[in-house]
């Protein structure tokens, strides 16, 4: 028996009840609704001795798999076959711990969407256990992971390519790096980079993941092209943004130039690299498998493309920059200067091998961190050391200082240095680059020039003075060059003489006699007859006379050497004039040097050179005069004239000077040039033979003395002067 | 009774002055002269002529005078027979310096005249 509160509490107990029905109902409305909604579901795999016997997939697997309940029901190993296979054995694995007992980490594994796409899940057991705790069924919850999973790949994907690039290898080591990467982690099979070079796409590097092997593509794809409108590659690069295809063997056109394309190959994707906007090349990947490609992806890749960009363009940046760093390398090591680099203290930063030649060192460590005072003199170190000084406190550069350097050796240069402040970033002054070029061959140069000039300086003025002595002695040179051709003459004359007397005597002689036969044969006194045998015997005369002159003038005259008194002489000769002077009411005046040496001549010829400079000082004077005979003894350096006369004289030498002065009316300018040419004459025809003087000439020659004719300074008549050595 | 004249063999290629002094010797009476214009010939005219004194031209063609000096002075016949030179190739400056003697031989330089020829003959005549 119930109480009354007994009933009561009875309808409240049915009221509570049919609440929890309803309650139960609505949240089994509810649970039924969210498994409808969800991609998540549950299945539930019945145990029996320790083998799964029946499997329950929940209503949601249609959303997740493709596949509805009922087919996985009715295929008992359709669950099986929806697992991607490189994932199969992780499942079992779980599915075997399970059913030992254990309770295993959820399992997170790709399964073959009945579509044919790959979708990534996870896989989450439960266990029940009976009362006596023995496993009777376990719990599977299934969740969609595929876009979480996608991220974490990409995330994956673009930490490995970030660790690469960071790397810094070359372009060559990274980039196939890169796309291996890519294959790895995104877990897609092939992956190729593009380079776009004048307009077309070049094939640059290939990776292959397995089951591709490389070895069976690559070789033949070396150096392929292709145009810019070829492939997804090409695509992308017309289209100018990344381009993706779930199945790209659904579109033969696209693929047909690529052969891994048509390896089993589905998905795949392009996506571009770029430099500064311009496209430097496109990266393609491919699956074996059907992927789905979301926004998602494609932004992610692009970023990809853009750090690649980024890395090309450092690298081309760093190759570029390489190559000027080559060049200025070579530059600096190889120009024929000294070039060196020093800090704030003086301290050599850097230096190439000529300066380091310059400061004998072999190798650049030994010079680094030094400064001047390590390698050259105390005095020139410091120098230096106070122009750098000055150059740090001013930031002025130094140009082209000329200064004397000595190395280590003790060997003394000349070098011409430039030094100029270095700057940081910043502007301020961080050291200075020195450029030395050796000067000492162009100063030593400059030095012979310097010298030559003041030679040559010193050489013009005794030119000048040569020139102008020179000049004075050439009018002479004139004179006696004249003189010369006189003397030539004459001997072409003796010369012609001498053959020609012997061949006229002859004819003389028949002459003569047939004279004297006739002079003979005149029995009766004849006054006419007789003067004309007179004239023709003076002619006969006179013709040998001339003869014999001319013959005086050959060379082959013989002397009679003997010291003799000019001054007797003279006066012999003079008296031999007696006659013809008294004739022509000349006066004649001795003035003769008391103090002459005897003299080594020829007197009889000596006697006959004076004979005849009265003579013709005689006729000179029709009218009468006075003729002058003066001696003098003369010291060599008292006079140039004389000295002139005799070029080979010693100055200590002394001459004997006559001169035979008349009182006539002088010569004329041709007289004076011609006065000894032989048979010049100024006389009368018949008056004098024209080879008395040139024959005075060539004794007094022959005896080495000079003799000469000169119209008087004062216009008072001639003077013939003889110089004799002593 | 007169002095026998003196024979004279004047030796010279010039005809002319052979015959001029030919003409002028013999008109003195004093000499006998032959004369040779050919060298060649002279030796035999003078073996054949037996002469006292002999005038010789010095320069000639084909044999000069002082060969054939030496030809005389090599002939037994003529070797005391003194020779004087007539020539050319002196000067009359010449002969005064040497006094009239070259190689030991007595000459005359043309053109020389009677008067001198005539004194030089007798001098070397030995009177």
């Amino acid at each position: 028996m119930r109480p009354d509160g007994g009933s009561m509490k009875t309808e409240i107990s049915m009221i509570e009840r049919q609440q929890a029905e309803l309650a139960r109902d609505e949240s089994e409305l509810r649970y039924r609704r969210l498994l409808a909604a969800t991609t998540d579901y549950i299945y539930t795999v019945k145990v029996d001795a320790g083998c799964a016997s029946a499997t329950i997939h929940g209503p949601g697997c249609q959303a997740v798999t493709g596949y509805s309940s009922a087919e996985f029901t009715a295929d008992p190993y359709l669950w099986y076959r929806v697992i991607h296979e490189d994932d199969r054995a992780a499942v079992v694995a779980q599915a075997e711990l399970i059913l030992k007992g254990e309770t295993p980490q959820p399992l997170e594994h790709r399964i073959n969407h009945k579509q044919g796409r790959v979708r990534w899940i996870r896989n989450t057991t439960i266990p029940h256990h009976d009362p006596a705790g023995r496993l009777v069924a376990y719990d599977g919850l299934i969740s969609d992971i595929t876009v979480r999973k996608q991220v974490e790949l990409l995330l994956a994907a673009q930490y490995a390519v970030a660790l690469e690039l960071s790397e810094r290898g070359s372009w060559a080591e990274t980039m196939p790096k890169v796309l291996a990467q890519l294959c790895r982690k995104l877990l897609w099979h092939h992956a190729v980079y593009w380079r776009c070079e004048a307009g077309r796409l070049v094939r640059e590097y290939g990776v292959w993941r397995a089951p591709l092997r490389e070895a069976d593509f690559e070789p033949p794809l070396v150096g392929m092209s292709q145009s810019m409108n070829e492939g997804l590659a090409g695509r992308a690069a017309k289209t100018d943004e990344a381009v993706w295809r779930a199945d790209i063997s659904t579109e033969p056109a696209l693929t047909r130039n690529y052969p891994p394309a048509h390896a089993g190959l589905h998905c795949g994707c392009a996506f571009l690299i770029r430099i500064n906007h311009a496209i430097a090349g496109v990266v393609e990947i491919y699956s074996r498998e059907l992927q789905e490609i979301d926004e998602r992806m494609l932004a992610t890749l692009g970023t990809l493309g853009v750090n690649l960009g980024q890395f090309l363009e450092q690298k081309n940046s760093d190759a570029k920059l390489e190559t000027e760093r080559h060049l200025l390398r070579t530059l600096v090591d190889n120009l024929p200067v000294c070039i060196f680099v020093k800090d704030t203290e003086s301290r050599f930063v850097l230096n190439n091998p000529a300066h380091m030649h310059l400061l004998g060192a072999a190798t650049p460590q030994e010079v680094l961190g030094k400064t001047e005072q390590d390698f050259f003199p105390p005095e020139q170190a410091a120098r230096s050391c106070a122009e750098e000084e000055g150059l740090f406190r001013t930031g002025q550069p130094v140009h082209d200082c000329e200064e004397p350097v000595r190395d280590r050796a003790g060997r003394e240069y000349w070098f011409l240095t430039t030094k100029v402040p270095l700057r940081n970033a910043a502007g301020q002054v961080s050291g200075l680059v020195g450029i030395g070029r050796d000067i000492t061959q162009r100063k030593m140069e400059a030095q012979a020039l310097k010298l030559a000039n003041t030679r040559l300086a010193r050489r013009g003025k005794i030119l000048k003075t040569m020139v102008r002595q020179l000049k004075a002695s050439h009018k002479e040179l004139e004179r006696t060059q004249l003189q010369l051709i006189q003397a030539a003459k004459l001997e072409s004359v003796g010369t012609l003489a001498a053959g020609v007397a012997h061949e006229v005597k002859n004819p003389l002689q028949t002459m003569l006699m047939g004279v004297d036969y006739l002079t003979d044969r005149l029995t009766q006194p004849d006054q006419e007859l007789g003067g004309v045998l007179a004239d023709m015997r003076e002619a006969v005369k006179r013709a040998n006379t001339i003869i014999r002159e001319l013959l005086t003038l050959s060379a082959n005259t013989e002397f009679q050497w003997v010291m003799a008194d000019v001054n007797g002489l003279l006066e012999r000769a003079l008296h031999l004039a007696k006659s013809t002077l008294i004739t022509s009411r000349i006066t004649a005046r001795l003035e003769l040097a008391p103090d002459l040496p005897l003299l080594p001549i020829d007197p009889p010829k000596l006697e006959q050179v004076f004979l005849n400079v009265f003579i013709n000082s005689i006729q000179a004077m029709p009218h009468g005069g006075t003729l002058t005979v003066r001696t003098r003894l003369l010291a060599m350096s008292e006079t140039t004239r004389q000295q002139m006369l005799f070029g080979n004289c010693r100055g200590d030498e002394k001459l004997v000077v006559v001169e035979v002065a008349d009182t006539g009316e002088g010569l004329t300018e041709e007289a004076l040039l011609r006065v000894f040419d032989p048979f010049f004459t100024t006389k009368p025809i018949g008056v004098g033979t024209g080879l008395g003087l040139s024959v005075a000439r060539k004794i007094i020659e022959l005896h080495g003395g000079a003799i000469e004719i000169k119209n008087a300074p004062d216009g008072t008549g001639a003077i013939v002067t003889v110089v004799l050595k002593t | 009774m007169d002095k026998p004249k003196k024979r004279i063999l004047v030796v010279d290629d010039e005809a002319s002055i052979t015959r001029m002094l030919k003409l002028n010797l013999e008109r003195t009476g004093k000499f006998e002269v032959m004369t040779e214009n050919s060298p060649h010939h002279a030796l035999t005219a003078a073996i054949s002529f037996h002469p006292d004194l002999i005038m010789l031209d010095v320069l000639m063609p084909g044999k000069d005078g002082s060969e054939l000096a030496s030809d005389f002075q090599a002939s037994p016949a003529l070797k005391h027979v003194p020779v004087v030179f007539l020539t050319a190739a002196a000067t009359k400056d010449e002969v005064k310096t040497h006094h009239g003697k070259i190689g030991g031989l007595p000459f005359l330089a043309k053109p020389v005249d009677l008067h001198e020829v005539i004194e030089c003959l007798e001098q070397n005549l030995g009177g």
